[in-house]
């Protein structure tokens, strides 16, 4: 019984180990509050000087001043780390020379020697406050050594890498969709739009190589870009999509399709229609209610026996899009006055009125 | 002229409060749009300047509520610079619309121009 | 040697090897799940929620919050829901035969109208007495729908066949939400590029106490009363040492009923929430599992170690028992519906970790306990009991439980912090030592009343009734 009392001497000892354990660090971390606080204030008011530092009558050559306190503070990591953190922040937010004068400081106090030293780390969280530095603060002449992280084999250092690679050249960084090889989740696809539209436009080309990639997740980002970017040029290479072995690939397709079509996209979504897969299915209906015409509404009634009544749904809503003719031929329909056909085209009907 | 902002972001705020303090205008500062609404209600400000992500109401929620009951310019300052977003801040609303990043120097000279705009 | 001291020896050393075997598993869950927490954490201060709260790309998700008998907080609660800031997203909510008033204060509040709806019933369930919207631009999220009573399963099926979007997300209609918490819970389906995640679930915290203004969480407060405050530590200890390790070893099975989210097509495929049992959270997940592996199509059930929603818990001790009892019978009766998967290798880990698992150390701990309990009393009247080894086995796992607790507290310090003060704290250390005297035995006696009512067939939800959150007014 030894054994018992040894072990329960350890837990409780590790217990009250544990419990004195919490208490110091919750006494440093009221410490390090109170010191981040004045550290705060510090920070603020150097970059509203650094902001503003233009209209103070001083030339674009001179430094901004920084005092000895700060100089002192600047060797503390934790400082710098703060710092830096408000200093991107404050980049993001703010163009012009309000900007430029942000990248200035920043220069000025050699943050970007730490953002390189941070991807040295070789550890993934670290390399990826690194390179999100470099591309916030548009450090251009460290493209190569962040373009390689593009395909690198963490997700994180991956993402950050493409989002930094925007960030220094815009449309022209996306070239790194020609050579990867991991897929891009959704969630990074959405990151990398939304960064595009914050940067001025600029002629996108390589989009046709991007649509015939081996990477299907490239495939549907390229077929995203043409649709927000209004590319109809492409029009035969997004419709070509319609045959991919990817599912994914195609459904993205059907949606481009809904942008950038002409007066056959209709009828050749409807050709695909028996080929492909429920979901894909659904959505070619949404895309024929958006831009399909009365010489579809045949095949679409033919569609109406369809047993699913999502499917159902779908088709009536498409047909009762098509104006009038749409209408008549719902309403004359053998089944119309039946279930569920009734109730469905009864709905149908209410939505148009709203 | 009175002028409220709304902006979580602490340097953001500071920032803006400093450079149209500079112009001569008066401030009234709230940091979420809960906020934001209380103090337009107490204090009635000429133009509006707000984020639109904020904590507790969304700077579209205060636009919405704030138009049932004032005509007060209102400027939004937003990360978000999709088409969508954009229209639904217009149709709310809005009088004008500008993405970060901006600067400031702007801000300072739309404000002027809506003054000149909105005056007599 | 008498067969009495076989026996004994047996019992003894039984109940010494599954004790440890219990401890090792904790130990292990515990340290599996801090280290993801971390890696987590490390990923999520790279996260800007905002791309997803205004991209037309995000998923499209539709909230499902049966209400029964909700009475006057509907109309805040529908209102704290409509208010979560996503783009592409319906409320639904289920009045499932409430006997009060709240149907006609949610007409009135929001202007609504019957609508013309055709209601698909791919999931058999009670019937459909109108399907509500309201006239106002502003509330065209909100879709009511009034049916036949037929309990939570049911009136969650009816959501699931009204709802027209991807994802469902179940919830608790009186369940505090966190800002992002919407924005959270969708982002898993968007992050993986080789599997499919079918669903999705959070930490729930217990907001006892706090202070809730205007359908938004105000103040974090530590429950004053003991019940709900040790219930906090309980939670603690479940979803920071225990959900996280078990979503990365695509083992969980559990999304608690408050708040989770989940692949609608799924959940249809799967023939929709079971009315038939009282754990049916529990028996979705489950079954959702179970029809994948058997699939053979790669997927995920994900988990975010962030609080998402906040929640009432029972205060008083009837209350706090019969839900437990509930608990008890949900997890019998999940564990029996898929026996057929108990260490068959075709289930994958389903079948021979987590299944295995939940049946030993789940369902069958506190039955152990009691029967240990029991022989302990038997083994004292025989005179037969080697009371230093009683003794010494009782401190023991006193003492692992007390220093599991006081490492989930110090975890808890670490990464959320949601209780900042020393006082809290203090208090929460205190109701980690006084847990196993006073939480611990009721909470196990009511598991043992759960496996005596489920042998006697006993089928109810129980009345749960709601104290109320402290509100300040506006």
């Amino acid at each position: 019984m030894i054994f018992f009392q040894a072990l329960l001497l350890f837990f409780f000892g590790a217990a009250v180990f544990l419990i004195f354990f919490m208490t110091a660090y919750l006494l440093i971390r009221k410490k390090w509050r109170k010191k981040y606080a004045k550290w705060d204030s510090m920070i603020d008011l150097l970059l509203r000087k650094a902001i503003f530092f233009h209209e103070s009558g001083s030339s674009a050559d001179q430094p901004i001043p920084v005092t000895p306190r700060l100089r002192v503070n600047l060797e503390n990591r934790r400082f710098r780390a703060q710092l830096t953190k408000k200093i991107t922040s404050a980049k993001k937010n703010m163009s012009g020379q309000a900007g430029q004068n942000i990248k200035k400081l920043y220069l000025q106090l050699e943050l970007d020697i730490h953002a390189i030293k941070l991807i040295e780390t070789g550890k993934w969280h670290l390399m990826a406050i690194g390179i999100q530095q470099i591309g916030t603060m548009e450090l251009k002449e460290h493209l190569t050594r962040i373009y390689r992280f593009t395909n690198n084999k963490n997700e994180l250092v991956r993402a950050e890498a493409q989002l930094a690679v925007l960030n220094l050249f815009g449309f022209e960084g996306l070239r790194f969709l020609d050579v990867i090889t991991y897929q891009l989740s959704e969630w990074q696809q959405m990151k990398l739009l939304r960064e595009l539209s914050v940067i001025p436009q600029a002629s996108l080309t390589g989009i046709e190589k991007w649509l015939k990639s081996e990477n299907p997740s490239v495939v549907v980002f390229a077929l995203k870009l043409a649709r927000n970017y209004h590319h109809f040029e492409l029009y035969q290479e997004i419709a070509a999509c319609l045959e991919h072995p990817e599912s994914s690939v195609r459904i993205q397709a059907i949606y481009t399709l809904t942008e950038i079509f002409n007066e056959d996209t209709s009828k050749r979504l409807l050709d695909r229609f028996p080929w492909e897969e429920y979901q894909n299915q659904l959505a070619i209906l949404k895309a024929v209610k958006k831009i399909g015409d009365e010489a579809d509404l045949p095949r679409l009634q033919g569609l109406l026996a369809a047993e699913d009544f999502d499917m159902k749904l779908s088709v009536v809503r498409a047909m009762a899009s098509l104006g009038q003719p749409g209408m008549d031929l719902l309403m004359d329909g053998p089944q119309s006055q039946c279930y569920p056909l009734n109730e469905i085209i009864t709905q149908v009907k209410s939505e148009i009125r709203i | 002229m009175k002028i409220l902002i709304a902006e979580d972001d602490e340097l953001m705020l500071r920032t803006l409060e400093f450079r149209l303090k500079k112009d001569g205008h008066q401030l009234i500062l709230a940091r979420d749009g809960r906020e934001a609404l209380e103090r337009i209600d107490q204090y009635l400000p000429e133009l509006i300047i707000t984020d639109i992500m904020m904590p507790y109401l969304s700077g579209l929620e205060v636009v919405a509520a704030l138009r049932e009951k004032h005509q007060t310019p209102i400027i939004m300052l937003s990360a978000m610079g999709q088409e969508d977003i954009v229209l639904e801040a217009f149709r709310l609303g809005a009088d004008d619309f500008i993405t970060k990043p901006f600067s400031p120097n702007e801000l300072s000279v739309r404000i002027k121009r809506f003054m000149l705009v909105h005056s007599r | 040697m008498s067969w009495q001291t076989i026996v004994l020896d047996i019992f003894t050393y039984g109940l010494l090897i599954y004790s440890i075997l219990l401890l090792c598993c904790y130990m292990f869950i515990g340290a599996y799940s801090i280290g993801e927490i971390r890696t987590y954490l490390r990923k999520n201060s790279f996260t800007d929620y905002r791309v997803l709260a205004s991209s037309t790309q995000a998923p499209s998700i539709s909230i499902l919050a049966p209400a029964y008998n909700e009475g006057a907080n509907i109309i805040e609660n529908v209102r704290s829901l409509l208010s979560i800031n996503y783009n592409n997203l319906e409320v639904i909510i289920i009045n499932d035969g409430s006997k009060d008033d709240s149907l006609e204060k949610l007409i009135i509040a929001y202007d609504l109208y019957k609508t013309d709806f055709f209601v698909n019933k791919r999931i058999p369930t009670k019937d459909v007495l109108g399907v509500y919207k309201s006239r106002k631009a502003v509330y065209k999220k909100l879709i009511i729908v009034d049916k036949q009573n037929g309990g939570k399963a049911d009136a969650l099926n009816v959501g699931v066949n009204i709802s027209q979007n991807d994802y469902i997300v179940c919830i608790d209609v009186d369940c505090i939400l966190e800002q992002d918490a919407l924005l959270k819970l969708a982002k898993p389906f968007l992050e993986d590029t080789r599997i499919r995640v079918i669903a999705t679930g959070g930490v729930i915290r217990i907001a006892n106490s706090c202070i809730v203004e205007n359908g938004r969480l105000v103040k974090v407060n530590l429950p004053r009363q003991f019940l709900p405050r040790v219930q906090t530590l309980e939670y603690i200890r479940a979803f920071l040492l225990g959900r996280m390790a078990w979503s990365r070893l695509n083992g969980l099975l559990l999304i608690s009923g408050a708040f989770g989210a989940f692949d609608r097509d799924i959940v249809i495929k799967c023939g929709g929430y079971n009315h038939n049992t009282v754990g049916e959270d529990m028996e979705l997940v489950v079954r959702m599992r179970r029809y994948m592996e058997e699939q053979k199509v790669p997927y995920k059930v994900s988990f975010i170690p962030d609080p998402l929603c906040w929640t009432e818990a029972p205060a008083s001790f009837k209350i706090l028992g019969r839900q437990r009892n509930r608990w008890t019978r949900g997890t019998i009766e999940t564990l029996q519906l898929h026996k057929v998967m108990f260490f068959n290798p075709k289930y994958g880990r389903l079948g021979m970790i987590s299944y295995p698992y939940w049946f030993f150390f789940e369902f069958l701990a506190p039955i152990v306990e009691f029967l240990g309990l029991l022989s302990f009393v038997i083994f004292v009247l025989m005179g037969l009991i080697h009371w230093s080894f009683f003794i010494g086995l009782l401190l023991f796992i006193f003492s692992f439980g007390f220093l599991y607790s006081v490492f989930a507290i110090l975890m808890e310090v670490l990464t959320y912090n949601q209780y900042k003060s020393s006082k809290d704290l203090l208090m929460l250390i205190i109701t980690a030592f006084l847990e196993p005297f006073i939480f611990h035995p009721f909470v196990v006696w009511s598991a043992i009343k759960g496996n005596i009512d489920l042998l006697r067939k006993k089928n109810s939800w129980g009345e749960m009734t709601r104290q109320g959150f402290t509100k300040k007014t506006v």
